[in-house]
């Protein structure tokens, strides 16, 4: 498609909607983030988090078709219905967490726009697709009839609920999406440059630099500021030339800190260990499970424990995911590429694999129970126990209160969770692990990057908004008033519409038609009258010489302005130079004649005869009517210019006649295609 | 000249340097207030194994030795000793200080291959004053380690991005630019393929000057897999004869390719014939290539977690008792050309004996065993003190991870090259590349030999920043003004000047041409603001900016025309056309029509008819381009601030004319209206 610039540049607006359906998904946490940015540059922002959907959702979609025999599961998708999906251009895609539902929007929707991830975001969205398949699929038989039907259920439910997506619509979406790496710049449709910054988070996740023309917006998503993990570390870089800050993502007031969390979990599995029980812990293998690995197993063996544990990740996709996060040292801290240079693999956990106290599945079914020797830690299946491994490993071990059950996932409820399973005698710990970073967290980063700028944040991290739409952060001890930052909040279904300030896109002038350009400077500034053709292409604006054709067109359209005040006395000078004898020169102080509706002005009229012919000029203001036949126009005219010439610069001058620059007050600015 | 850049007065000379110190090649651009390049390239020699200028002669990038200062960076392409060998040597023992840039993948396994190489010249050939393990260990932190297509800023100006190059594991082609202009380095690259590694691929960059490798500048090699097939088949009828098979490789790289390629040709061909490798450093070699295995190709990394490529089940590592075993084996030995080492010890026992083979798979520096083998010499002199009889067969296969002259001509259409500098080539060869070159894409092409500076002329574009307003103003204005038919800018009066620029000129008006228009006619004001970037502004926004009054100037002119004449020749043209209109009937009809058409003529309004005239004549010459408009009362025509009507009593004018209007901003519109009125009043017909 190609985008017209007309389009490009009527952004205030559009971005009203971008902010609607950013507030919106945010909001409702579902199931993906995106974040769209469009050729009318804009889009929507569709956020959601993890695993399938809001937990109560589930639970109540899951806990109903249960009692089928079929055992399908539905979802509640992101709310697609305030964004008019087919405009939307571009998605962004910030980490594997907000990926999820992304097939609903590429296979069921008239979406055609494009899709941008890091590689790592691009590979563990599709292993967690795969689980998600594996776990919540309705049957592994995907034919044609089964898509059809669902799409036609897709567009007449509304928000309602839906099934899983099959395998082969994984793959096609993932095939949409195209690569980007950390502070690749894409330039598209012209004026649209987006960057993807590192956000600290996990593996590949990013925020995000929109710029359109010289205005800049960084997309916050989920973040971490958390020192010690894996993941390549916050680059706040984005955020120092950025005149408005989307904040999608936070960690929810009270929650405790992160090392606050893997000291209990860590201090929970040694005591379970101790006592010869099994650990399970519901998550999805990946981000800072990798990081929480190396706590524990640090823990374990100062503890003394570590040879008598075997290590168990259960999961459809555990290999591919644990061997691929290991070559993925490009995307860590600097601390962890040190490791490849050694070269020793970056995290623990592949000497772990290699050496043989952790070992992954499939599933719990055939090696798993023959492996099992030692007390064992289980990582993988769904955190909401609905599906997956952890459901029979309930099944098997959950009678037993030696054997544990750790909740870390931060974004799922744990009593929903255990909703199903009343009753059960395994001990259960709730020690959710939050690496995003909090309100605090977020005030110091924007301070460090003081910078003019408005910060957007969900409401709920809000303690109150103004009227002016300003808000009041919760957490946050010392906020707003003092700075330069502007808070804003941003509320489920809302617009927000963004001050944009005054837009300007970045143009390439040819060398050609600046050699043709001759400033005038005023003070320190200096300006020029400048015509061209400006071309689009190669997603870059370049003014260049317009050709003949053009040139003809631009002169019809030639504005020729006229600045500083008349002067009589020159003006009669002029007069006399050209041979007019006796002007006559009397002052009115009536209403003009042209300008009818205009308040009574004093006006002077010069009345004159020359070659024979009558002519007049009557003097106002800031306005000068000459009247003549069409033959003495040009003298008049030069007469008339003249006034304005008087201190005109020789050089000027000399250099361009046409280009009547004059005294520092006077000048005329024609746009003639004189190049 | 652009004047417009000398704004800022005291910058006279914009001088940004920058070397890139790869290969042999340093690349030293300085960008003049002309803003062109100018490009010094010279080929000394980074490593070279038998000259005693050991490393490249720094004193081209400064006489003064202040290296830190002249060098804004420096970058290193891949990991070859050729492109990396004096590193510690400049950073540690000349004293650069400033930034250096490489891969991940070569900052992991540059050290281990400079180590290497230390220890081969300082053990074995007793150099001097060379760098020690330190010197290394403390350049390798200098270096910042880069990702593909990941764009660093140097400095405000300088900034470099990485592109896959293909050659070996994290070879990397840069692509630099400074303000607008730009240069890609692509060290050593390959566009094919192979059995580890993808194949090298960049942006559309458009640099303005491309300096690309030209190491098989004439060859264009027949297929990869007959070139397999062809290198498997030698070296099996070698054994299968008995003899014994050298291949000299470096230990990293191609090495890989050819291990993967004869690995799996064992296991088919079910070959028990032992297979060597006589680096130490094939296991951590190995290593690097699975912790890096997002930088080899694709059917790797999509397998890799299953089965490990470079877990090689046949081949063994060398030991230097296994010199003696009877019977044929294959044995892959650094370096690989020659030099020194285990490749030259067994090529010295092995060479006498016709049975044996030598494979030479890459490009050997002249001078170095490796060239005079491929020269065909039959007696090469090692040393001062041996010579050996050279009888073993010797195959040249071209596997070397070099783009052929049809790689290069690819990369060359990829990034769309303005400029094309060959280096690292024979001469000869270079020239006949180099007019290729130039006669399929029409660019210049230049083929600097050591030492010498090119200079280069770049088109210099400024930046600036424009209005979004304006844009927008001019795009609405050129959307409404046109017909369905989208030729905005088309004046109907030029369809001779078609050749112009074609989105401009004349297009055929077949509705199902429209395509979205890419240029518009822009004019504004650039404003210039110390400090600020240079902005282009609607005219009245600019005005306001420096503050200045606006004078308006409204011009009251009055047109006279013949009206006598002008009715002469309307009553003429009448007549003839009923003449004519007359052939079709009879006579009595012409007397019938006379009657009415004399009442007509007597309150004929002279100026109504001479504004309809005037406004079918602007219709047909500006229509297009811009609105016309005509008033209910009166018949006044307004373009713009323009207007056209007939003299009312309010004016002070004499009868006897038309009144054109138009404030001074339209004067140029005016003129133009004007003339087309003076034109359709005297000529009416």
């Amino acid at each position: 498609m190609t985008v017209l610039p007309q389009e490009a540049t009527d952004i205030r607006q559009d971005w009203a909607s971008f902010l609607k359906a950013s507030t919106a998904f945010t909001h409702t946490k579902k199931k993906q983030r995106t974040s769209g940015v469009s050729g009318e540059p804009v889009a929507a922002t569709l956020t959601s988090s993890t695993g399938a959907t809001s937990t109560d959702d589930r639970g109540a979609s899951t806990s109903a078709t249960r009692q089928s025999a079929t055992h399908d599961y539905l979802f509640k998708l992101p709310d697609f219905s305030g964004v008019d999906l087919k405009s939307i251009d571009v998605v962004l895609i910030s980490n594997y967490n907000h990926i999820l539902a992304l097939p609903y929007l590429t296979e069921y929707t008239d979406f055609q726009g494009r899709i941008f991830a890091t590689e790592p975001t691009i590979e563990f969205g599709r292993q967690l697709m795969t689980e998600f398949v594996s776990f919540f699929g309705t049957s592994v038989s995907s034919s044609p009839h089964d898509a059809i039907d669902r799409k036609q259920l897709l567009a007449k439910a509304g928000t309602g609920l839906y099934p899983a997506y099959t395998l082969a619509d994984v793959k096609a979406c993932i095939d949409k999406v195209q690569a980007v790496r950390f502070r690749e710049h894409v330039a598209l449709y012209g004026s649209l440059k987006l960057t993807a910054h590192s956000a600290g988070y996990c593996l590949g996740s990013s925020n995000w630099l929109v710029q359109i023309g010289t205005e800049n917006i960084a997309y916050v998503s989920s973040s971490s500021m958390q020192v010690n993990l894996h993941p390549d570390h916050f680059d706040g870089s984005l955020l120092e030339h950025a005149s408005t800050v989307i904040v999608a993502d936070l960690c929810p007031k009270g929650s405790i800190t992160y090392d606050s969390g893997v000291n209990d979990v860590c201090s929970n599995i040694a005591a379970t260990i101790a006592r010869k029980g099994h650990v399970l812990i519901p998550c999805t293998i990946s981000g800072f499970l990798f990081d929480l690995m190396e706590d524990i197993h640090l823990h374990l063996s100062r503890m003394g424990l570590n040879h008598q544990v075997q290590y168990s990740f259960v999961s459809p996709v555990a290999e591919t995911a644990l061997q691929y996060s290991n070559i993925l040292a490009e995307w860590m801290a600097p601390r962890k590429q040190e490791m490849v240079y050694l070269p020793e693999a970056p995290l623990l956990h592949g000497i772990l694999l290699e050496k043989g106290p952790a070992k992954n599945y499939k599933s719990v079914h055939g090696e798993f129970s023959s492996d099992l020797k030692h007390p064992c830690i289980v990582f993988g299946g769904h955190p909401s126990l609905r599906s997956g491994p952890m459901v029979n490993l309930l099944h098997m071990w959950g009678n037993k209160a030696k054997n544990s059950i750790i909740f870390i996932e931060p974004r799922y409820d744990v009593p929903a969770s255990l909703g199903p399973y009343e009753g059960l005698e395994i001990t259960q710990n709730a020690c959710p692990l939050d690496i995003r970073l909090s309100v605090d967290q977020l005030v110091e980063v924007m301070k460090k990057y003081r910078h003019s700028k408005q910060v957007l944040v969900p409401a709920r991290a809000t303690n109150s908004i103004h009227t002016d739409g300003s808000a009041e952060l919760a957490d946050a001890k010392l906020t707003t008033s003092s700075s330069s930052i502007r808070w804003t909040a941003f509320k489920y279904g809302k617009a927000v519409q963004l001050g944009m300030g005054s837009l300007y896109e970045s143009v390439l002038l040819s060398e050609e038609l600046a050699k043709g350009i001759y400033p005038q400077s005023f003070g320190t500034t200096s300006i020029a009258p400048v015509a061209g053709s400006l071309s689009i292409y190669n997603n870059q604006m370049q003014l260049e010489p317009a050709s003949v054709a053009g040139r003809q067109f631009l002169a019809l359209y030639t504005q020729r302005q006229l600045c500083g005040v008349m002067n009589l006395q020159n003006l009669l000078l002029g007069l006399s130079q050209i041979g007019v004898e006796n002007p006559v020169v009397t002052e009115h102080r009536q209403q003009s004649k042209d300008s009818d509706d205009k308040i009574e002005t004093p006006e002077v009229k010069i009345e004159f005869e020359i070659e024979g012919q009558a002519a007049a000029f009557i003097v106002r203001d800031q306005e000068t009517v000459v009247k003549c036949d069409e033959n003495l126009r040009p003298l008049l005219r030069e007469t008339i210019l003249k006034c304005f010439q008087s201190l005109l610069s020789k050089v000027g001058a000399s250099l361009h006649p046409w280009f009547n620059l004059v005294t520092l007050k006077c000048l005329e600015i024609p746009f003639s295609g004189q190049i | 000249m652009v004047r417009l850049l000398t704004k800022a007065p005291s910058a006279d000379s914009e001088f940004y340097k920058m070397v890139v110190f790869a290969q042999a090649y340093s690349i030293k651009l300085t960008t003049l207030l002309h803003m062109w390049f100018f490009l010094t390239c010279y080929t000394t020699c980074g490593y070279h194994t038998i000259d005693e200028r050991r490393f490249p002669d720094f004193s081209y990038i400064s006489k003064t030795g202040d290296f830190t200062e002249m060098l804004d960076c420096v970058i290193i392409s891949h990991f070859h000793l050729d492109h990396c060998g004096a590193l510690p040597f400049f950073t540690e023992m000349c004293g650069y200080d400033g930034n250096i840039y490489m891969t991940h993948p070569t900052k992991a396994i540059c050290p281990i291959l400079l180590e290497d190489y230390r220890k081969i010249s300082v053990d074995r050939k007793g150099e001097r004053n060379f760098f020690t393990s330190q010197n290394i260990k403390d350049c390798m932190k200098k270096v910042i380690a880069v990702n593909l297509h990941q764009t660093i800023h140097v400095d405000d100006e300088l900034e470099i991005c990485a592109y896959y190059a293909g050659h070996v594991l994290g070879a990397a082609m840069f692509y630099i630019r400074v303000g607008e202009e730009s240069l890609v380095y692509t060290g050593d690259y390959n566009m094919t393929p192979d059995r580890h590694l993808g194949s090298a691929w960049i942006d559309k960059v458009r640099p303005d000057v491309l300096i690309t490798e030209s190491t098989y500048a004439t060859t264009i090699r027949d297929s990869k897999r007959s070139r397999e097939r062809d290198f498997l088949k030698k070296v099996h009828d070698c054994v299968a004869d008995g003899g014994n098979v050298i291949i000299p490789v470096f230990a990293l790289g191609r090495a890989q390719e050819l291990c993967i390629l004869i690995e799996t040709y064992w296991e088919r061909m079910d070959l028990k014939v032992p297979i060597y490798f006589s680096a130490g450093l094939t296991e951590k070699a190995n290593h690097f290539y699975r912790l890096f295995i997002n930088w080899t190709n694709e059917k790797i990394k999509s397998t890799f977690v299953h089965r490990n490529m470079f877990d090689f089940k046949h081949i063994k590592s060398w030991d230097r008792s296994y010199i003696d075993n009877p019977g044929p084996m294959v044995v892959f030995a650094t370096p690989g050309m020659l030099h020194s080492g285990t490749s030259l010890e067994l090529f010295k026992k092995w060479a006498p004996n016709p049975k044996n083979m030598v494979i030479m798979p890459g490009y050997c520096v002249a001078g170095t065993v490796g060239s005079k083998v491929l020269a065909g010499e039959k007696k090469i002199q090692i040393d001062a003190f041996t010579s050996v009889e050279v009888n073993l067969q010797v195959k040249n296969l071209s596997f070397s991870a070099h783009a052929d002259a049809k790689g290069i001509m690819q990369l060359i259409r990829q990034c769309e090259a303005k400029n094309v500098v060959l280096v690292h080539g024979e001469k000869s060869s270079m020239g006949f590349l180099k007019s290729r070159i130039m006669s399929e894409f029409g660019i210049p092409c230049f083929d600097p030999a050591n030492g010498t500076t090119v200079s280069i002329e770049t088109s210099h574009v400024i930046p600036i920043e424009m209005s979004a307003s304006l844009l927008k103003q001019h795009l609405i204005r050129q959307t409404e003004s046109t017909d369905p038919v989208n030729e905005g800018m088309t004046s109907a009066s030029s369809p001779e000047e078609s050749s112009d620029d074609s989105s401009e000129s004349f297009k055929p008006k077949t509705p199902s041409t429209v395509r979205p228009k890419d240029k518009v006619l822009i004019q504004g004001v650039l404003v210039m603001d110390d400090g600020k970037p240079i902005r282009l502004e609607d005219a009245d926004e600019a005005l306001e900016k420096i503050g200045m009054a606006k004078h308006k100037v409204r011009f009251e002119v009055r047109k006279a025309y013949n009206a006598t004449a002008l009715r002469l020749a309307v009553e003429e043209a009448d007549h003839y056309q009923s003449l004519d209109t007359q052939g079709a009937s009879n006579d009595g009809d012409v007397k019938m029509d006379q009657p009415p058409a004399e009442d007509f003529y007597k309150d004929w309004d002279a100026d109504a008819f001479a504004l309809d005239l005037v406004y079918v004549a602007l219709q047909r010459a500006i229509g297009g381009h811009i609105a016309i408009s005509r008033e209910n009362e009166g018949g006044a025509i307004v373009v713009r601030s323009v207007k056209i009507r007939a003299p009312t009593d309010k004016d002070d004018f004499e009868k006897g004319g038309i009144l054109v209007g138009w404030d001074y901003q339209d004067e140029d519109l005016a003129t133009r209206i004007l003339s087309i009125v003076t034109l359709a009043l005297t000529t009416s017909r």
